[in-house]
């Protein structure tokens, strides 16, 4: 399972994927989303004093946990389809966004 | 006491300050065979405060630049005009309201669920041969029928707001019953108004019954992308909901399990990033 986790630039190390975009003050994007960190990038982001990066990483997790976060999951999504009617389309929907959410919990 | 009516809706639509020259040039510029680009560049380059927030949504990760765009003239160059044109029109138009005198109306909810379905809506483009650009427009401009009512009914429009907290039933449900009319509707009138091009407006009208738009227009994927955003509850609103998917909108654009699977993480990914830059 891949989780989203929150560093001090410091603990950032090479390789690590970035979750969430890095950008300067004006918005503009100094690292995007989905790139593996390269020394290059470090040092950049160093040099423009970026405190804190967040990155993707695998962790194993046990059923129970799985099981409580389905259950979380289904009710966050059980309100917000409470009117949306059973049609074939609605759950499909419904079924795409639960898959999409257990796949990339954060 | 809080219904409105067409004519009344019309007439109010009719006083509002005119749109940023160069935002009615892009509109005209729809029906138009040959397009002065340099002209409309021009134009946009004189309006200081939308050249910022077009420059900033062009340097955004959303268009994955690999250098900044630094005037309007680079990002065309760089972008394409109809990428600019999509962008000046989703900047220009929603910032011509000022819905904050309406209690109850929540800004920042409004931006990001039409950020959301601007983004599902330009993912799903290719795979319903849309262009993807004006897709994007659509999405973001698809509940201005909500602006138009915030800032100019907002008496009346703060009780569609209780209407619907009390009764937790749908927006325009609520908004039929207590104004007579919907926020669809009501932006099909500002469509006709500010004579968007027949894609945007379809967009704007019909994408709560799709159905009945024509199978070319915008209305089944803005009906689509529209769900989507709800379903992934990216307004961060506790009363959100989801409507019954349109199954005429779903087949038409040719939907299935897996193309949804695809759609779905390109949403997320540029959701918070665009939404600063189309704010403020």
């Amino acid at each position: 399972m891949k989780v989203v986790e929150t560093l001090p630039l410091s603990e950032a190390a090479i390789g690590m994927r970035l979750a969430v975009a890095v950008l300067d003050e004006a918005g503009h994007v100094l690292v995007p989303a989905g790139a593996e960190l390269s020394e290059g990038m470090l040092q950049g982001l160093q040099r423009r004093e970026i405190a804190e990066v967040s990155v993707e990483r695998e962790v194993e997790e046990d059923q129970a946990m799985q099981a409580a976060y389905r259950a979380k999951l289904t009710a966050q999504l059980d309100h917000v389809f409470r009117k949306a009617g059973d049609g074939d389309e609605t759950r499909a929907l419904y079924q795409a966004v639960l898959d999409y959410r257990m796949e990339h919990r954060s | 006491m809080n219904q409105l009516n067409r004519d009344q809706v019309v007439a109010r639509l009719k006083q509002l300050p005119s749109l940023p020259s160069a935002v009615t040039e892009l509109l005209a510029s729809f029906s138009k065979e040959e397009v002065d680009i340099s002209q409309i560049a021009h134009q946009i380059a004189c309006d200081q405060g939308l050249t910022a927030r077009v420059l900033r949504v062009a340097n955004s990760s959303f268009y994955g630049l690999q250098s900044r765009v630094g005037t309007i003239n680079e990002a065309v160059v760089v972008l394409g005009f109809r990428a600019v044109r999509s962008m000046v029109l989703a900047v220009g138009m929603s910032s011509a309201f000022r819905p904050e005198q309406c209690p109850g109306f929540d800004e920042q909810a409004y931006l990001r669920h039409c950020v959301a379905v601007g983004l599902a809506a330009r993912a799903i483009a290719p795979l319903a041969g849309h262009n993807a650009e004006l897709a994007f427009t659509a999405g973001i401009l698809h509940d201005i029928g909500e602006l138009v009512l915030a800032s100019n009914f907002s008496t009346q429009y703060a009780a569609v707001l209780a209407y619907r907290k009390q009764h937790d039933c749908f927006l325009v449900e609520a908004e039929r019953n207590v104004l007579g009319m919907d926020h669809a509707e009501v932006g099909g009138l500002l469509a006709e108004t500010w004579r968007f091009p027949d894609s945007l407006h379809e967009a704007v009208a019909d994408h709560h019954a799709p159905a009945g738009a024509p199978a070319s227009s915008l209305a089944d994927l803005i009906h689509m992308a529209d769900a989507i955003a709800h379903a992934l509850g990216l307004s961060r609103q506790p009363e959100e909901m989801l409507m019954p998917l349109d199954r005429t909108a779903w087949n038409r654009l040719g939907m299935d399990p897996s193309k949804l699977a695809s759609l779905l993480p390109q949403i997320e990914q540029s959701m918070d990033e665009t939404c600063q830059a189309l704010s403020g």
